[in-house]
């Protein structure tokens, strides 16, 4: 039902009540107002038959006087004196009636000395002498003036009677005129009444069958609800709850409401199911977890939402089974702690690998310095004996030292470079190439070598580890073209799927991209040592300083056209480094 | 003991590192006196005069003494530590010899004390070359601190 309905209840009611009362008022008017016209009705009546009265008397008077003159007896001249007396009493009365009718009063006023007059004429015959009454002559003085009296005075008598019937058919035509309206009203604010009435029945029916029907919605998402739904009340008992509790704790839901709730609950949650219940009986409470008991002695982990009516001692909410969700938090948490833990044994591990992998290196750099040590000595003190085929072993010997010296350092590097920490600041990586090219000088002695450096950007890196990774990139690319007469060593920056890369390019004997994957691996070497010298560690410790720096190495090379290698850094500006790059150098250092 | 006063003391648990050093210093005739510690603890004694060198002297210490720092018993960081703290003998230059690399050892050695810290090269040339040298400066050119220096307080 909508609102506009529903308000229409109450309008229609005060509607009705309204037209009750003026139901109600209208006919207590009319009962009223006929009362009235009653009452002048039975005036009119009286008067007229006051009127009648006096008509009657005034006949009755000349009646008496007319046997009074005939016969002389006294019992009319008593008649007489009745009827005189009744006209007086008629006429006072008459003047009474008439009092609120101005014409009738006049006329009354003009009847009354009429009257008299008549009387007094009668009054004379009467009170004549015996002898003059029976004379005719004499009587007839009376009779004739007197007939002309009583004849004007029948004429007012019924000029006013006319009047009061005239007055009394008014009144009445007034009275039912009035009474018709009346009706009318009464039946129209009747059915109004009734209409209303109605209305508001129909209305209200609607609204009862509407709220029947939400009533039912809400008990079948009772019924069909997931969570376990219930109402509680502060006495600690379950009111209601839906299917879904007997479903998840097995208990009926009649046992659930014999039974005060703290009953099911696990021992341990006890005490904060306390503080809960009471917190959600006055503000509620919101994803409250507690363990209920189960009908075969397990429990199940409800999450509650809960909302108090306080008016009604009530409390609603909702449970989520959330037992396999807990039981996964904690496997997660379980993992995660025995992830952590692993983690620190492996970076422990690691650590112990490093300092035994430095440590090694420092024991073996020992006994390789006491053999070169002592074969030097052996070749200073005992050359005479040792002959030319014996200095020759010793010197490979020797160069067999050197070379596992020379691993022994790359390890330690390679160790030292893995433990520290790089320190990032804004670099120019120009100077720094050109450094680094020029530390290669020695080694590109009586070779032609064409180095060209293209503009770099500034980046974010330790400098000194930087600098090993093109120290180490540039040392492969000088070695590895020592076939080619010009060696030419680029140095640049390039695109790389969206991501600024430096590339060391030479056009040296390459190698197979077959093998690709082995360039990265600790002493894994892709040329013959007779050919190509080297230990099989620098480009191991290239990619660790590189990945230190969040970036990505790769290589790209065929077998006799050359090598690119390509490494990105996090911190590699994306503003190329321009000719003035050194001036404003000072600016960029504050990063 | 006139064999306590020497102009060098050795402080090398390794025989091999002691022979080679001894042979570069001599064949540089640099090793006229010179005292060989096996570890850090006969180092300390002879330095410090006591038990088997309660005979020696505080007034004739050595001109420098090379320490190596992986000693057993005693490790050369320690030594450098006693020594230093000690008024008799802590004007004797020291000078740490080493195959460690290891930046932490350098910071430790040169917080100290150390006066100088070398590090053994593997080739033997350049070994030889550190030892001259070293030998050379501190028990050649350089003034040793007067007697005065090594008295108490």
């Amino acid at each position: 039902m909508n609102r506009g309905l529903k308000n229409a209840v109450p309008w229609c009611i005060g509607l009705s009540l309204v037209l009750v009362a003026a139901i109600g008022g209208l006919s207590l008017r009319s009962l009223a107002e006929q009362g009235e016209d009653a009452r002048w009705v039975a005036h009119t009546h009286v008067v007229i038959e006051e009127l009648e009265t006096l008509r009657a008397e005034v006949l009755k008077a000349e009646n008496a006087r007319r046997g009074y003159v005939l016969t002389g007896d006294n019992r009319f001249r008593a008649r007489f004196s009745a009827a005189r007396d009744e006209l007086q009493k008629t006429l006072g009365s008459l003047r009474t009636l008439t009092a609120d009718n101005r014409e009738q009063q006049k006329k009354t006023a003009e009847l009354q000395p009429l009257v008299q007059r008549r009387l007094e004429l009668l009054e004379l015959s009467v009170s004549s002498p015996r002898s003059a009454q029976l004379e005719e002559r004499g009587q007839a003085a009376y009779t004739l003036p007197g007939a002309e009296l009583t004849g004007r005075i029948m004429e007012s008598v019924n000029a006013m009677e006319n009047a009061e019937q005239d007055l009394l058919g008014k009144r009445d035509a007034e009275a039912r005129t009035s009474s018709r309206r009346t009706e009318l009203l009464l039946v129209l604010g009747m059915v109004a009444t009734i209409g209303m009435v109605l209305g508001a029945f129909l209305l209200l029916q609607r609204e009862v069958k509407e709220r029947a029907r939400a009533e039912e919605e809400v008990n079948q998402f009772f019924e069909i609800s997931a969570d376990l739904l219930c109402v509680a009340g502060n006495d600690g008992y379950f009111k209601r709850v839906n299917p879904m509790w007997e479903k998840v704790l097995g208990f009926p839901a009649a046992e659930l409401l014999s039974k005060p709730y703290f009953d099911f609950i696990h021992p341990e949650d006890l005490q904060k199911t306390r503080a809960a219940a009471e917190a959600a009986s006055s503000t509620g409470v919101e994803s409250f977890e507690n363990r209920y008991r189960t009908r075969q002695g397990g429990y199940r982990w409800l999450n509650w939402n809960a909302r108090p009516d306080a008016r009604r001692g009530l409390v609603y909410a909702a449970a989520r089974d959330v037992t396999e969700a807990i039981g996964a938090r904690e496997t997660l948490e379980r993992l995660n702690g025995e992830l952590e833990t692993r983690a620190r044994q492996l970076e422990e591990t690691n650590r112990e690998l490093e300092a035994f992998t430095s440590s090694v290196a420092h024991d073996l750099r020992a006994p390789l310095r006491h053999v070169d040590g002592f074969s030097r000595i052996l070749v200073e003190e005992y050359a005479a004996q040792l002959g030319p085929e014996g200095e020759r072993l010793v010197d490979r010997v020797r160069r067999a030292t050197q070379h596992m010296g020379e691993l022994v350092d790359d390890l330690l590097n390679l160790s030292r470079v893995s433990r520290q920490e790089a320190t990032p600041l804004v670099t120019d990586l120009n100077p720094l190439v050109r450094e680094v090219i020029a530390g290669l000088q020695p080694a590109c002695q009586g070779r032609h070598v064409d180095f060209r450096v293209g503009s770099l950007p500034f980046a974010e890196c330790d400098p000194g580890l930087i600098r090993q990774v093109f120290a180490n990139l540039l040392a492969n690319a000088v070695k590895f073209t020592r076939p080619r007469d010009p060696a030419v060593i680029e140095v640049g920056q390039a695109d790389s799927n969206g991501c600024r890369a430096i590339f060391v390019r030479d056009n040296g004997v390459g190698f197979s991209m077959k093998y690709a994957d082995k360039l990265f691996g600790v002493f894994q070497r892709l040329h013959r040592a007779e050919d190509f010298e080297g230990t099989g560690v620098g480009l191991v410790t290239v990619q660790r300083i590189v990945q230190k720096h969040n970036g990505r190495i790769w290589a790209d090379a065929e077998v006799d056209r050359g090598a690119t290698f390509y490494f990105t850094l996090e911190g590699l500006e994306e503003r190329r480094s321009t000719e003035t790059s050194g001036r404003t150098g000072g600016r960029h250092a504050r990063v | 003991m006139p064999e306590f006063e020497v102009d060098l003391l050795l402080v090398e648990d390794s025989p091999e590192d002691a022979e080679l050093t001894l042979y570069s210093l001599r064949r540089n005739n640099l090793a006229n006196r010179i005292y060989w510690a096996k570890d850090g603890e006969e180092g300390l004694d002879f330095l410090l005069c006591r038990n088997a060198f309660s005979g020696r002297s505080f007034q004739h210490p050595p001109k420098v003494i090379l320490l190596d720092l992986k000693l057993p018993k005693v490790d050369g960081l320690e030594v450098l530590r006693q020594l230093k703290e000690d008024p008799r003998t802590k004007s004797i230059p020291v000078v740490v010899l080493t195959s460690s690399r290891e930046e932490s050892d350098v910071v430790r050695g040169y917080r100290n004390g150390a006066n100088s810290y070398v590090q053994k090269p593997v080739d033997f040339e350049q070994f030889r070359e550190a030892v001259r040298q070293l030998g050379l400066y501190w028990v050649v050119t350089n003034e040793p601190p007067p007697e005065a220096t090594f008295s108490r307080g």
